[in-house]
């Protein structure tokens, strides 16, 4: 192994300036593609009084081949309302989706119009990589509900549309409750642990239990995570401490199971064994159980979400966003208004069983059918389409969003696990956000 | 690495072995040979068998689950690999849902690439690190493993630049030019060229051929076994991968199977039985070319291993 | 006895591809590593900072003992477990070839089903405990201890692996002429005796390459962490590469990321340098 040889150490040294070479290269694409941004930009600014052109490419998650045909909708009656502008179709599977964002960005090519969960977005908003939307897509502000409408927003300025929604709804199993003497589903948190600990006695079934979703549970309950500017930690509070604590209590008495607090073992599949009386989530994904076991989704019923004491419900918009070097900006922006307005928001939620967060929409008797129907998903929908109104995304509006999760989330875990002090661990978990915040 | 560590050890300790070995048995010998045989066959199945159990189970957990119809549970305990409504309709809804035939034909021929071109190209690489004493040898082979250290994470960016700038994308060539040639089928190639007599080579040079020649009508046909088994590999690395195909691929119709399977995994919907019936349908071809390729580097090499 | 015009010759096409495809994008992620880079914005070079703040990180330390952890239970098991299945499925026994086959069928299998399979093996509610409850032990959470889970990680690699390196033993083997056997036999040597003091010595450059290989490919594994686990619970599953994977995908930190790959090919080569110094013929 003589990589070190002197006759060689002169080529190591051509490598390097050929390494510095390429560097150098990079860079000068980095500065150039920015040049072209800000042409393109000018450029499309110029061409709006002489109608929309270009081609635009939009990218859907993990949406073909259930929703080919709606997407396809959507791209003819766009092309045929504009007939200068081409919409490409691309789906990218839900866990390949960063890949495709960062590789295509890397090239100066975004997708024009993208679908991004709301996590993602702030990162790219952050970056200056999306299209101010309140001042891109001011007009249409006002036909979402505005709770929904902030997902988007990153420091002060929100950047994408929302899309399609779900909120929650509690699937439950009457058996499990009938064994264990109730005949009605829980409506509050506080409600659901007094009636875990009877369920357990007398059925070995879970009740409720606590998700890996730590950073919704606590503003559920009216603790936020960040302050009112959202520059420092706020969740280091005594109520905070006071539920970790009692979680702990609850955890040791056995009330709930580590693997699905740590997202390991999804919920669904204990619903579907019977081994949890209750699944809260968007009835959307009911039909989860369904295919699992098929009995188990038979007997179970829909029932209105649980409340915290914030009696806030959690709304989780997937979002639209435009590239901001996109180089037919203009169309893009007006095709994602396209694919976000009432009529075809209305429609993709007939068919994903999805809610539009735009008010018109919500309102049509497609949301309130179903009300006292036997089949769960269909309740579900009702008792979720109710929330709506009310419901506001709790993702705090900065980029390091996932981060901060992240460290609330293993707080509480070590907490958990491994019996930190609940006062410990928040106060290293704020000191953690603070420098996140920085 | 360095130096061939092989270059003189191999060879020669097999030829001095071979001289020195007594061939006559007599009858009592064979007797008590075959006893020891018959045990030996017994003690082998069984251990067979016990790691048949181990390794059996993804398979028969996708076959049963591709199998299983709408009533039966998929994650059950105890566990129920035999399905109490056997049904094809996970297959025949997955035929349906996605065209299957064409993403077949997709993978067909980017996998032929795949295992074409690394077969040859990286012989022809490993062929002159094993054989050929040259200024710069070892450089280029330590350049060469030293790029297998580093994560495909952080060059997958540079490649996919690079690509663009040759103005691939959206093409085959851009999905099948970066894995030609892999560093690891040269070290693998390498290899299997050191082990190979120095006195074969000597003898074919003598005989008029040229360097040319000896590695192609010589050296080449010698290392079949281990080509065997990159062709295996690659067939596979081909075979699935999608992340690679998924960057640079823009138009869905051109996806391979893997791609192609993904779409399975809906947004609101993740039926395990249809990816269990996809994930058989990839698997199929995969097994015919392993059971196909298999003679090459086993009964091939059983046949020509008498030498010496 | 061949110029080394030949050689070049014959490495031309190759290192042609190999430079565009291979030397010049890890030359650019090397030259990433001294930058702020997010794909988004213009790079800033600065200079050692990645590399001062990847050796200060926490993060980074544990991602990196996880990684040794793991390797140390992995590489060995690689190394040894298939040279023992391939002797055992090189015998001409009827039936062999199915064998050789199922033994194969872990690494034929996708990665989605790999990671559905193992997690509901391991779960709490699995199949393993399933199997440990009739025998009076204790249901457990594999995957969900911070003890427990780079090893039921460790086990699924090994389950998974043993079969590729099954498969270059395989091929070795056939170099080994079969009358070097037959000889040994007739000293009274025991059929694994044989193979040890026979067939191992012969294999022996087999032997060094599936330990570099294996030792490469534990210290870069990410994907089974990624599908299994994410890298917790607590980050007991986060390898170094899982970490790359995150940092550059998930945080955007691409040149951080590049720092963290460039330290672990330094540690990856010293590695290597050890099996050489292990594995090599000292007639070198």
């Amino acid at each position: 192994m003589n990589i070190f040889k002197n006759k060689e150490k002169f080529i190591l040294i051509l490598l390097f300036s050929a390494m510095l070479l390429v560097i150098a290269a990079c860079s000068d694409d980095a500065a150039n593609s920015d040049d072209t941004i800000d042409d393109s930009g000018e450029d499309t600014a110029g061409d709006e009084s002489e109608g929309l052109s270009g081609e635009v490419e939009f990218m859907t998650i993990s949406l073909s081949p259930t929703f080919d045909d709606y997407l396809n909708n959507l791209k003819e009656e766009f092309e045929a309302e504009h007939e200068n502008v081409t919409i490409n179709l691309r789906d990218v599977p839900y866990d390949q989706v960063e890949q495709v964002v960062l590789t295509s960005a890397s090239s100066g090519q975004l997708p024009d119009v993208m679908n991004l969960n709301t996590d993602f977005v702030k990162k790219l908003a952050a970056n200056g990589a999306v299209v101010n939307m309140d001042e891109a897509a001011a007009d249409v502000k006002d036909t979402f509900f505005e709770g929904l409408w902030e997902t988007g927003s990153v420091n002060g300025e929100v950047y994408a549309l929302p899309w399609y929604t779900t909120t929650s709804g509690l699937l439950y199993n009457p058996d499990l409750l009938e064994k264990a003497g109730y005949d009605a589903p829980p409506t509050t948190f506080e409600e659901a642990w007094e009636m875990s600990e009877k369920i357990k006695e007398e059925t070995g079934a879970y009740g409720q239990v606590v998700t890996d979703e730590m950073h919704l549970l606590m503003p559920k309950n009216g603790i936020n995570i960040l302050n009112e500017d959202n520059t420092q930690a706020a969740f280091n509070t005594s109520e905070t401490e006071e539920m970790w604590k009692d979680l702990k209590e609850k955890y040791d008495k056995g009330l709930f199971p580590e693997d699905v607090m740590l997202g390991q073992v999804k919920l669904p599949e204990l619903y579907a064994q019977e081994k949890v009386a209750w699944w809260s989530t968007g009835p959307q994904l009911f039909r989860q159980v369904k295919d699992l076991a098929p009995k188990v989704y038979e007997k179970s019923l829909g029932a209105p979400a649980l409340e915290g004491k914030a009696g806030v419900q959690h709304a989780n918009p997937m979002n639209i966003a435009v590239s901001s070097n996109s180089e037919s900006k203009e169309a893009a922006v007006e095709f994602a208004k396209f694919v976000t307005n009432a009529e075809n928001q209305l429609e993709f939620g007939k068919l994903a069983a999805v809610l539009p967060p735009v008010k018109e929409a919500v309102n049509d008797e497609f949301f309130t059918k179903g009300k006292d129907s036997e089949d769960a998903t269909e309740s579900g929908k009702y008792y979720a389409a109710q929330q709506l109104e009310s419901a506001v995304n709790m993702t705090p509006p900065v980029e390091a969003v996932s981060e901060i999760y992240k460290v609330i989330r293993e707080a509480f875990h070590r907490v958990i696990l491994e019996d930190v002090e609940p006062a410990k661990a928040l106060e290293e978990a704020e000191a953690e956000v603070n420098s996140l915040l920085e | 690495m360095g130096q061939p560590a092989t270059d003189n050890f191999e060879p020669k300790s097999i030829t001095q072995f071979n001289k020195d070995n007594p061939d006559p048995k007599d009858n009592k010998q064979k007797n008590t040979g075959k006893r020891k045989k018959t045990t030996r066959m017994l003690v082998s199945y069984g251990f067979l068998l016990l790691i048949t159990c181990i390794t059996i189970i993804p398979f028969l957990w996708t076959v049963s689950s591709s199998l299983k119809g709408a009533g039966d549970a998929i994650f059950s305990i105890p566990p129920k690999f035999i399905p109490g409504d056997p049904t094809f309709s996970n297959f025949v809804t997955v035929w349906n849902t996605l065209p299957i035939p064409r993403y077949l034909l997709n993978s067909a021929i980017l996998t032929v690439f795949g295992v074409v071109l690394p077969l040859f190209l990286c012989s022809l690489a490993a062929f002159p690190l094993a054989r050929i004493n040259f200024k710069g040898r070892n450089l280029v082979f330590m350049a060469i493993i030293a790029t297998m250290m580093i994560p495909n994470e952080v060059t997958m960016i540079p490649v996919y630049l690079i690509i663009n700038k040759l103005g691939l994308i959206g093409s085959y060539t851009g999905v099948i030019l970066p894995g030609a040639i892999t560093a690891f089928g040269i070290f693998l190639m390498r290899q299997a060229f050191i082990d190979i007599p120095k006195e074969i080579e000597e003898s074919a040079v003598i005989d008029g051929a040229n360097v040319w020649q000896v590695f192609w009508k010589i050296m080449f046909p010698m290392v079949k076994p281990m080509l065997g088994v990159l062709a295996i590999l690659s067939f596979i690395a081909a075979w699935n991968n999608f992340l690679w195909p998924l960057l640079v691929l823009d138009d869905p119709d051109t996806y391979p199977i893997t791609l192609g399977l993904y779409k399975l995994q809906g947004t609101f919907s993740a039926n395990t039985r249809l990816i269990a019936a996809g994930a058989m349908i990839a698997l199929i071809p995969i097994i015919f070319v392993f059971v196909s390729f298999q003679r090459y580097f086993i009964e091939a090499a059983y046949n020509s291993s008498v030498k010496g | 006895m061949f110029k080394a015009r030949h050689a070049w010759g014959f490495l031309s096409i190759p290192l042609l591809l190999l430079i565009v495809f291979v030397f010049l994008p890890s030359i650019a992620a090397f030259g990433l590593s001294f930058t702020k880079y997010n794909v988004f914005q213009p790079m800033e070079w600065i200079g050692l900072d990645n590399y001062i703040a990847a050796l200060k990180s926490n993060d980074f330390r544990e991602a990196m003992l996880n990684t040794v952890y793991y390797w140390f239970m992995v590489t060995p098991a690689l190394v040894t477990i298939p040279i023992l299945i391939a002797i055992l499925v090189n015998q001409k026994l009827r039936g062999i070839k199915i064998f050789r086959l199922i033994f194969y069928f872990p690494v034929l299998v996708s990665v989605v089903v790999t990671a559905l399979l193992w997690k509901w093996m391991f779960a709490e509610e699995g199949i393993v405990n399933y199997f440990l409850g009739l025998i009076g032990i204790d249901a457990f959470g594999w995957l969900t201890d911070t003890a427990t889970v780079m090893p039921a990680l460790a086990f699924v690699t090994v389950w998974q692996g043993f079969g590729y390196y099954m498969l270059f033993y395989l091929a070795a083997l056939q170099g080994v002429p079969k009358d070097l056997y037959e000889a040994s036999e007739l000293d009274g040597a025991s059929f694994w005796q044989k193979h040890l003091f026979v067939t191992v010595p012969l294999i022996k450059p087999m032997i060094f390459f599936v330990a570099v290989i294996s030792t490469m490919g534990a210290f870069k594994e990410f994907t089974l962490m990624l599908t299994m686990t994410s890298g917790g619970p607590l980050g007991s599953s986060t390898t170094a590469v899982l970490l790359v994977f995150q940092e550059a995908f998930e945080r955007l930190n691409m040149g951080y990321a590049s720092a963290i790959s460039f330290i672990l090919f330094v540690i990856i080569l010293i590695f290597t340098v050890i099996n050489q110094k292990l594995l090599d013929t000292p007639n070198n």
